[in-house]
């Protein structure tokens, strides 16, 4: 049997205020010298045409898998490769 | 005529941007200088241009520079509601 297709931009809308793990592009990211993978998780705040924003949200750093940064981050749609809704923001896994 | 589903996106985040001319905007890029923090001045087709205060590397910044949009990986922009961008500067 051939499942709908949904819209993303309304499967996304109905994730506001839930719990999201998201991996985007890169092979790294740099801040200030911390060398991290981009896999960050949050709560969905906003959803817009070409982005969703996480607020708060964590960057899973190796040494530091919970740092929350201090201020919301938005995400091109673009740049995701995969999400979950299924990975809470408090659950560890191995970064490497 | 339909459009292709990454258009739809990259038409979305463009969009974002330009409507956000004159705040304040943080960005990270895979690229060199990894981390931008400035003051949007305009856009040039899907390149936004920036008054950089701050990168990785004190020695790029107070400069205008021009980053395309789409290597821009996550990003936050101050709206004026809600959290703002740290001078890191002020020091």
């Amino acid at each position: 049997m051939e499942q709908i297709e949904e819209n993303l931009q309304g499967k996304l809308e109905l994730l506001k205020g839930e719990e999201l793990l998201v991996i985007t592009k890169a092979t790294q990211l740099n801040l200030l010298g911390q060398v991290f993978r981009p896999i960050f998780s949050g709560t969905v705040s906003d959803v817009q045409l070409g982005h969703i924003t996480l607020t708060p949200v964590i960057i899973k750093m190796v040494n530091a898998p919970f740092y929350r940064f201090p201020f919301p981050l938005s995400i091109p749609l673009e740049q995701i490769v995969s999400y979950s809704t299924d990975v809470p923001s408090d659950m560890a896994f191995p970064l490497t | 005529m339909v459009q292709s589903f990454n258009d739809k996106k990259e038409e979305g985040i463009i969009h974002y941007f330009r409507k956000n001319i004159g705040r304040r905007a943080f960005m990270l890029t895979e690229a060199f200088p990894f981390m931008f923090i400035g003051k949007i001045k305009s856009l040039v087709e899907d390149m936004v241009v920036l008054d950089v205060e701050t990168t990785s590397v004190p020695a790029l910044e107070g400069k205008e520079w021009t980053v395309h949009i789409h290597s821009i990986e996550v990003f936050y922009i101050e709206t004026g509601i809600g959290a703002k961008i740290p001078h890191l500067k002020d020091s």
